[in-house]
């Protein structure tokens, strides 16, 4: 009886108590489909490297697309500089001197926007065409670059992950759910990023568009300096052509007519023109002698000036796109490695229900 | 309570003792581990030791004169000894791989089962043939049928289990798939025992690979038949490890032995 109730206690207990189970803090990584088998310590250094690598291809970038900005700005400007000329000249010839006084009377009749000069020089100094052409340049470049520089982070960090864990390479399971360890598929978080690469890079684009507007923005701003200091020379023309033009024109007529008889109305009123218009282009000449040097030094000036704000104002774009990919990247790094966590607080020893053993009948 | 009963409770205690084993054999430290190997190594050891020493009396009561040198010197005390403690080690090791990595809980139930049954088997070959062989070879002859009959039964479920398993297909896959899918399931705290577990994993990926590569069909062929005699043969050596362990129990002492001469 006491036997029947011993064996009957034992089987009892072989078919309701489980094993006991040592669980290591492990977990499988796979990269470019290769599997690895990575404890704790490789497990941060995995993702603190993983984070670190992205993290200075994203400063990488920043360097990459701040040269290409450079670059970009750079030709843009030398060919705004190239166009000063052009602009002078228009600003310092008769047509250009009645345009600004037509306009500016059609200005102060309410009949017309102020700003004329300015969206001369805009239109002169930095074309649209000129302009988007070379912003779309400047996309299409940083684009291809920052594409190539993003695949050579990535084959960089596949060649250090490969390298770091060779020795810790193991085949792949015989199917789906055959290893109950967690499991990091790092060729999905490397799809990720270049997922979002691409994101970035369709952010730039329009980021590319905001800043042509910025630089059309930019443009009058420009002008307005070069207004603002024309303004000046053109005030104290008009003050002095104002009393030597009718002066001018007076003495003219008294002079070329006063033989003409009943002609010399007329005659009066075309030797009066032509001594404006002659007088007019005297003080044009005189004031481009006396101030295009200056005047073309201002607008020098203004370009660089501009120049600067807008490598600021393409800079901060790119950055912010890039920041934000970088962002992404490593909230993609952080979600990717917690599987992980549960590899690397395991604790050694645990019950389980014994699925975790194999039959030592494994055979045939 | 019987001396037969009491026997019987003692087998059921050493298969307890095999069952904590297999419950903590993964998370035991390797000083624990190596304390194990002993505590199953010492009644395999003994049960030998004590089966060569009635071998050899029996052996000197036959065929020497007990007033001969040779008589004298062939005590067998020593390298019976030696030899059950080398044969004692390996099976302890057979056994304490095969007992830790035994999952199947019917296989379990033989195991318990046929501690008990062994000894009941062995009182009635003894009974049996008590007026047919001398008191001192009677318990190594009935030792011997009680392994033939009780091992035999366990040995045929064992097998039968075994057959009626389900195995994971590694007939399409490389044989270091296989034999990492059976050797990446083993984890011990200890790292001797986790290279003891492993490399009887290592044993099951080839054999089970090697089985499905020479019958990818089902149906008896001749790769069929000698995978079923490997399987027959490891449950063989895994039946015959534990019976050992449970022997020394089973076998009667000296004292055993000069009660029934005697009585």
């Amino acid at each position: 009886m006491l036997v029947a109730a011993a064996a009957a206690l034992l089987m009892w207990l072989v078919t309701n108590v489980a094993p006991r189970e040592w669980h290591v803090p492990e977990a499988d990584i796979v990269v470019d489909g290769v599997r690895y088998r990575a404890g704790p310590d490789e497990l941060r250094w995995l993702e603190s490297f993983t984070a670190a690598h992205f993290d200075a291809g994203g400063k990488a970038a920043r360097a990459l697309v701040a040269d290409e900005v450079d670059a970009a700005l750079d030709g843009l400007l030398d060919a705004s500089r190239a166009r000063l000329p052009e602009f002078l000249d228009w600003y310092y010839s008769l047509s250009g001197e009645y345009s600004r006084i037509a306009m500016a009377a059609l200005e102060a009749a309410g009949l017309a926007a102020p700003g004329y000069v300015a969206e001369r020089a805009a239109s002169i100094l930095l074309p649209e065409d000129a302009w988007t052409a070379r912003l779309a340049g400047l996309e299409s470049t940083a684009a291809a670059r920052l594409s190539a520089h993003y695949r050579d982070v990535e084959s960089a960090w596949r060649a250090e992950v490969a390298m770091r864990l060779s020795a810790r390479r193991i085949p792949a399971p015989l199917g789906p759910g055959a290893d109950r360890r967690p499991t990091l598929v790092l060729d999905g978080l490397v799809r990720d990023i270049i997922a979002r690469e691409t994101d970035a890079l369709g952010l730039r684009v329009s980021l590319s568009t905001a800043t042509a507007g910025v630089g059309a923005a930019a443009a009058p701003a420009l002008a307005r300096a070069v207004g603002a200091r024309a303004g000046r020379a053109v005030a104290g023309r008009a003050a002095a052509r104002g009393v030597s033009r009718i002066g001018a024109a007076a003495a003219g007529g008294a002079a070329v007519c006063a033989p003409g008889g009943p002609a010399a109305a007329a005659c009066a009123l075309l030797a009066g023109a032509g001594a404006w218009l002659a007088t007019d282009w005297a003080l044009l000449y005189v004031d481009e002698a006396m101030h295009r040097d200056e005047l073309e030094r201002a607008l020098d000036l203004a370009l660089t000036n501009l120049r600067a704000e807008l490598e600021r104002e393409l800079d901060a774009a790119f950055d912010a796109a890039i920041a934000a990919h970088g962002a992404a990247v490593q909230r993609e790094i952080s979600r990717t490695f917690v599987p992980a966590e549960a590899g690397r607080d395991a604790s050694g020893a645990s019950t389980s229900s014994g699925d975790g053993g194999t039959g030592r009948d494994s055979g045939v | 309570m019987t001396v037969l009963a009491a026997r019987m409770l003692a087998l059921l205690a050493l298969a307890a003792g095999a069952w904590l084993v297999h419950v903590f054999g993964r998370v035991l430290p390797t000083w624990g581990a190596g304390l194990v190997l002993v505590g199953l190594a010492a009644p395999i050891t003994l049960g030998l030791a004590r089966r060569g020493r009635l071998r050899c009396a029996a052996f000197r009561a036959v065929y020497l004169r007990p007033d001969s040198a040779v008589g004298r010197r062939l005590g067998g005390s020593v390298l019976i000894h030696v030899r059950a403690a080398l044969v004692g080690g390996l099976l302890a090791l057979v056994l304490f791989s095969a007992l830790v990595r035994l999952a199947d809980e019917a296989a379990w139930a033989v195991l318990v089962v046929g501690a008990p049954a062994a000894g009941g088997v062995f009182a009635l070959w003894r009974n049996g043939l008590r007026g047919t062989f001398t008191a001192r070879y009677l318990p190594e002859v009935a030792w011997r049928l009680t392994v033939a009959v009780a091992g035999v039964a366990m040995g045929a479920v064992l097998v039968w289990l075994a057959f009626h398993r389900p195995y994971p297909d590694v007939g399409g896959v490389t044989l270091e798939r296989a034999v990492w899918h059976f050797v990446d399931q083993e984890r011990a705290r200890s790292a001797p025992v986790e290279l003891l577990l492993q490399l009887a994993a290592v044993k099951d990926g080839v054999r089970l690979w090697i089985a499905q590569q020479l019958m990818p069909q089902p149906g008896l062929s001749a790769g069929q038949a000698v995978g079923w005699l490997i399987v027959l043969a490891e449950e063989a050596v895994f039946v015959w490890s534990y019976l050992s362990f449970l022997c020394p129990v089973v076998i009667e002492s000296k004292h055993d032995e000069r009660r029934d001469v005697t009585g």
